[in-house]
């Protein structure tokens, strides 16, 4: 199952990631008709990218405390509680 | 093998679409039809506990969460499909925004059906812990990020990743927010490349130095040229296949690299012979793309 699940995060999530990053970039170009509208567009999605991967690194350093306060609570115990 | 696998099925589906394209769609189809029903017979059964080898079929059949599977697959296919075409038919078509309502209401009837209703849920969420939650916001959140990178270049840009794997976009898209976005990702080396320099060399007449083609390693038009692979080519002469996938090199002579809109400026700083050239061939590109 666990398997599948990752599989699936993996997978949808880039398609939504494309979804939204397009999304960003046709409200944000103006429609695109000259050089420097087009650009921001992708400038745009680019922004998005940068903001979703800020999210990911966030999100991993608070799981990163998260099992720091859980360790020490943990050693303080003197036993090991993990499943 | 998957390296493998991509040489394989990219120059057979090529072989294929010189027939008519859609083959390349079509064999696609028919290899995995095959694939499915010899790995009936070739892969071994997973050994079942005795309590689940017991079960009778309706009752395994139960036990599939069948009305939690596809409520759920329905809720992330409407969902998907509204994200991925409004960007190009806009949020303001009604059946659009209907299908991601739709899409989330079901979503919420997917979790009350796991964790109400189903006795065998297809995802058991009290099993769910917060670290692995925590896991998979983290991987979203990355593959989300990586996953925008595929609808940036605007006209034809090629990237590749690292030295290892190299990902090829090749994206044509009119200057219409409602033009389709086509993408290809191929997987290989420099090996066919040899092929490529020569058909560069009779288009263009004028010699091309194996060296820069290896060193960029971008071969990976070939597969076009072979077949008419790309949905660029679609229905194209050899020609034409030929000035399309051209496209992508010559882009890149004048400085459209991989890192694509960061290193627009380049483009500034090449002489107006290489600059036109590059428009024609992206106009022939284009016009093909439009008549298709």
């Amino acid at each position: 199952m666990a398997a599948s699940l990752v599989n699936t995060v993996v997978n949808y999530s880039i398609s939504i990631g494309v979804g939204i990053a397009g999304t960003v970039e046709t409200q944000v170009n103006n429609g695109g008709r000259t050089e420097q509208d087009e650009l921001s567009g992708y400038r745009g999605a680019l922004y998005l990218g940068i903001g979703l991967s800020g999210l990911g690194v966030l999100t991993s350093l608070l799981f990163l405390w998260k099992m720091h306060v859980r360790e020490t609570r943990e050693g303080a115990h003197g036993q090991s509680v993990k499943a | 093998m998957f390296i493998g696998g991509a040489v394989v099925g990219g120059t057979f589906a090529g072989l294929w679409s010189l027939i008519w394209w859609p083959w390349t769609f079509w064999t696609f189809g028919i290899a995995l039809t095959i694939l499915a029903i010899l790995s009936m017979f070739i892969l071994p059964s997973i050994p079942l506990s005795p309590e689940v080898a017991k079960l009778s079929h309706t009752r395994k059949l139960a036990e599939l969460d069948l009305p939690g599977a596809s409520v759920g697959i329905t809720a992330m296919l409407l969902f998907n499909f509204a994200w991925n075409q409004a960007p190009g038919f806009g949020w303001d078509k009604v059946y659009i925004y209907v299908f991601l309502i739709i899409g989330l209401l079901l979503c919420l009837v997917f979790f009350w059906v796991e964790m109400r209703v189903a006795k065998k849920p297809l995802i058991p969420f009290q099993a769910l812990s917060t670290d692995v939650i925590f896991v998979l916001i983290c991987e979203a959140c990355g593959w989300a990020a990586f996953g925008k990178t595929l609808v940036l270049p605007p006209t034809c840009a090629v990237g590749h990743s690292t030295d290892k794997t190299r990902y090829i976009h090749l994206l044509l898209h009119a200057d219409t927010p409602a033009a389709p976005r086509y993408l290809t990702t191929l997987d290989y080396g420099t090996a066919i490349s040899r092929r490529h320099l020569r058909l560069y060399r009779r288009y263009y007449d004028r010699p091309c130095h194996l060296s820069h083609w290896s060193r960029l390693g971008y071969a990976h038009l070939d597969a076009c040229i072979l077949g008419g692979l790309h949905p660029c080519c679609y229905d194209a002469g050899p020609r034409d296949v030929l000035e399309a996938s051209l496209c992508g090199h010559a882009y890149h002579t004048v400085g459209h690299g991989h890192e694509f809109p960061c290193r627009h400026s380049d483009y500034e700083r090449r002489s107006g012979e290489e600059v036109r050239e590059v428009r024609v061939c992206i106009h022939s590109t284009l016009t093909l793309y439009h008549n298709i």
